[in-house]
Parts: structure tokens; C-alpha cells; sequence
């Protein structure tokens, strides 16, 4: 009787600790991207060769990330460029100069 | 053979003559127009002696055999429509060439389609040359004036809008107002000054080939404001009072937000009617402005919020296409998405238009 109500102890001391060590692992909810955007564009916009930066979505087409825009490909721009903010991949993205599109 | 056999027999052939005479009386009548019919081959007869003459004029695109209002084979001549001396050269034609009857048409010029089309410019419809009024949008067009510095600049006249009881040409601040210097042209751009279309680019720098069909109407967005906008108030029977626009048609009143994938067109220009996908939203851009026609920077603008569209090789937009109204990729009456008005060879940039109309006060003309 004793051995058997040791074991059922046991067990609901493991079962206890798994629900509780589950609660702790769940990760905090993500600010809205844009918010998170809207705090870190202008910082990024600072780096130079950075020309834009946007709301995007992975090539998984799916999850949304934050794409930087460079003017031309550079390994010192790469390495300054965060490769995540806030939870949210960042990817770099050599589009060239934004310009106006008139003629010439 | 019975007598009622013999009747019958005599009442089927006569009905088989008479329908054989019907057939007949028909066919005589009314001949097809082929290649063999008399009246078609006296066209050719006369086409073969005429065509060479008629096409050592540049205007004169080619002769065909057609019909004229009454249905009576006739030499259709083929006009260039883009021609400058169009009405001269069409005067000058003879109305007939030894008894047969000329029509003459106007036409774009005739040139190879592509086997995909899908990168806009073709089906034929030209986006350059100067239409006859009252002219529909998605066309060349810009500032009168647009001169300086060796080069004359342009883009498009992209759509209609509405404000109180006027309609206006909407496109772009850097295609209809961004002269803010004297600098090579010794003007600025003024409110009043004649948009034209087509742009000067279109017309090798000379705007007396080109039409007024709106007058500027100043609005500065740039560079305070978020939105790279201009307006010029319509000359009377100069525009389509439904707004369609070049290849898509009349559009819808309403707008309608940016999603990312959101398939949509736009017809500009430069590459005319083309399609992509919304591939970005929010967008933090920046982008510098010169200060006239080939002229210096005069500032650089950071927009925010900016819709960004996939623009791989420059296909959906190019230089030329500024002004242009993106709409959602629908058939029928599509709604506003953005005001096209920068890129890069890799993504083109839209305002959203809910800003631009805000910002003008606005709607779009549309059903």
C-alpha cells in the first residue's frame, strides 16, 4: 500500500513539473511587425548603403520578416544589418537606388 | 407504279428543282468575296498597279482589298494615324483609282507582336503617340515646359480624378511640377502652365506637336508631404469624362487597401500594360529628387508606409511610367490600389491611394 502510494506521488510530482516546465518554455507573444518596424526603420536607415526597409514575407512565402533594401551588394552593409529584431528574421535585399521613375 | 406513287414521285422532283433554282438564284446573287470573285479581283488588278507609288510616302502603311459601306470591294489605304501630315497626306489621296472606290484608314503602325505580350507595350495599342480627343489615360504625358539641360523629361498621365464638380489628370509631383529652379529653362513650373500629351519625350522635345489637354494645378506634396503627387485641372472635351485608362478601361470609384501577393496591373508609358504582385507593405524608402529636367538634387525624401511591388528586370515599371494607376488585376471596373512613382530594377514603389486622394481631396472618377 505504501509502495503503491509512493509511486502515485511520484508520478504526480513528474506530471506537476512537466505542465509547469511547458508553462515556463512557451514563448511571449511578438509585437506587431510593423510596430516593431516602425521603432527600428530610421535607426536602419542610418547604415549606409541602406535605402528602404519593409514588411516582407520569406521565401516560404508565409512568414513575415523585415527586408532591407541595400543600393549595391556589400559585406560591411551585411554585417551591420541585424539578422533579426525582436523575433522577426531581417533580410538584406540588393534592389539598387530608389529613384524617381520620369524620364530621362 | 401506282398513280399515287407517280404523284408523289413528280411533286419531290418538282420541289428539288425549285429549291436546286432558289440555291442557285441565291449563289448568283450573292458570291462569295473571294479571290475569284470578279469584283475582287478588279481591286487586286488595280492594287498591283497602284500600291508601289502610294507607299513611297513614309505616311502610307500598306493597301489591302476591302469593302466599302455599301459592301462593294474597294482598295483600303492605310494611314499612319501618328503621322504629322496625317490629314494632308489623306486629302491628297485620289477617291477612287480607275473605277474602283478608295477607303482609307487610319491606323497605329503595324509591327510584330512578341509571341508573350504579358510585359506589357503590346496588343497594339500605342501608349506615346498623341491620341485623338478625347484622349483616355495610361498615355505619355507631362509638363509643357519640361525642357532643360539638353533632355526633356515626361511620364504618365495614369488617371482621373474628381474634386467638387472638376476632374483632373492625376500623376505625379516629379513628372508635372518638380522644375523648381530657373536653373537651364529659366522657368519653374506655375500653376496654369499646359500639361500635354503626349510628353515631350514623345514628341522629340517639341511641344507644339504634342496637345494640351489639362492645365497644372500646383499642389507642392513634395517635398513635405508623404506622397509623390500632381494634379492639372482637364481642358473641356480633351479627356474621357469616365476616366478609362489604356487597355483597362473604366475603373472603380472605390480603392482598396495593399496586401501582400495581391495580384495587380497597371498601364503606363513606357511598358504599357503590365501585371505583378504586391510584394511588401509599410515601406520605409528613400529616394532623392532633382530640381528640374537633368538638373541638380534638390532633396531627398524619405517616404513611409509605401507599397512595394516585384519588379524584376524593370518589366511591370520603368523609367517613363512614373504617374501610373495601379489597380487590382480584375477585369472589370478594378479598383485603386496606389499611385506608381519610383523603383529600382528589382521593385517599384507605389503611394498608397487612399493618401493621395486624402491628400488632394479627391475621389477617383470611376463606376
Amino acid at each position: 500500500m505504501a509502495t503503491r502510494l509512493f509511486w502515485v506521488l511520484i508520478l504526480m510530482l513528474a506530471i506537476g513539473c512537466r505542465h509547469n516546465m511547458a508553462q515556463n518554455s512557451s514563448p511571449s507573444p511578438k509585437r506587431d511587425i510593423n510596430a516593431v518596424l516602425a521603432d527600428h526603420d530610421k535607426q536602419l536607415l542610418t547604415i549606409p548603403n541602406v535605402v528602404g526597409v519593409y514588411v516582407g514575407l520569406l521565401e516560404d512565402g508565409k512568414t513575415p520578416c523585415l527586408k532591407v533594401m541595400l543600393a549595391r551588394k556589400s559585406a560591411d552593409t551585411e554585417s551591420a544589418v541585424p539578422r533579426s529584431l525582436e523575433g522577426y528574421p531581417v533580410v538584406t535585399e540588393v534592389t539598387g537606388e530608389i529613384r524617381p521613375l520620369g524620364t530621362p | 407504279m401506282s398513280s399515287i406513287d407517280r404523284f408523289i414521285r413528280t411533286l419531290a422532283k418538282t420541289f428539288a428543282g425549285i429549291a436546286s433554282g432558289i440555291f442557285c438564284i441565291t449563289a448568283f446573287a450573292n458570291p462569295p468575296l473571294d479571290d475569284s470573285h470578279p469584283a475582287v479581283r478588279a481591286v487586286i488588278a488595280v492594287q498591283g498597279g497602284v500600291t508601289p507609288d502610294l507607299m513611297q510616302q513614309p505616311e502610307v502603311l500598306g493597301t489591302a482589298v476591302g469593302v466599302d459601306a455599301n459592301e462593294t470591294p474597294a482598295l483600303l489605304v492605310y494611314v499612319d494615324r501618328d503621322a504629322n501630315n496625317a490629314g494632308e497626306v489623306i486629302r491628297n489621296l485620289p477617291r477612287e483609282f480607275r473605277g474602283i472606290g478608295v477607303q482609307i484608314h487610319l491606323t497605329d503602325k503595324f509591327r510584330a507582336f512578341p509571341g508573350n505580350g504579358g510585359h506589357g507595350g503590346g496588343g497594339g495599342v500605342s501608349h506615346t503617340a498623341i491620341q485623338t480627343p478625347p484622349i483616355q489615360l495610361g498615355t505619355s504625358g507631362g509638363w509643357s515646359k519640361d525642357l532643360a539641360n539638353g533632355y526633356c523629361c515626361g511620364g504618365t498621365l495614369g488617371s482621373l480624378v474628381q474634386i467638387g464638380s472638376s476632374q483632373y489628370i492625376l500623376s505625379n509631383y516629379h513628372v508635372f511640377e518638380s522644375d523648381i529652379v530657373p536653373g537651364g529653362n529659366n522657368t519653374v513650373a506655375t500653376t496654369g502652365d499646359p500639361i500635354i500629351q503626349p510628353g515631350l519625350i514623345d514628341v522629340n522635345c517639341s511641344a507644339s506637336s504634342a496637345q494640351s489637354v489639362a492645365t497644372l494645378l500646383k499642389k507642392s506634396s513634395l517635398p513635405n508631404s508623404n506622397v509623390d503627387c500632381s494634379i492639372g485641372r482637364v481642358v473641356s472635351g480633351k479627356v474621357r469624362t469616365d476616366g478609362a485608362i489604356l487597355e483597362i478601361g473604366t475603373i472603380s470609384h472605390l480603392t482598396m487597401g495593399a496586401s501582400i501577393n495581391q495580384g495587380v496591373k497597371k498601364s503606363g508609358r513606357t511598358t504599357g500594360l503590365t501585371r505583378s504582385s504586391i510584394s511588401g507593405l509599410n515601406a520605409t524608402i528613400r529616394v532623392t529628387y532633382d530640381n528640374e529636367c537633368a538638373g541638380g538634387t534638390a532633396f531627398t525624401k524619405t517616404f513611409t508606409g509605401q507599397i512595394v511591388i516585384a519588379n524584376k528586370g524593370s518589366k511591370f515599371l520603368n523609367s517613363g511610367d512614373s504617374g501610373s494607376l495601379m489597380v487590382e488585376d480584375i477585369v472589370t471596373n478594378p479598383r485603386a490600389v496606389g499611385l506608381l512613382f519610383a523603383g529600382s530594377s528589382t521593385d517599384a514603389i507605389a503611394n498608397p491611394i487612399n493618401e493621395v486622394l486624402s491628400f488632394l481631396g479627391a475621389t477617383m472618377v470611376g463606376n
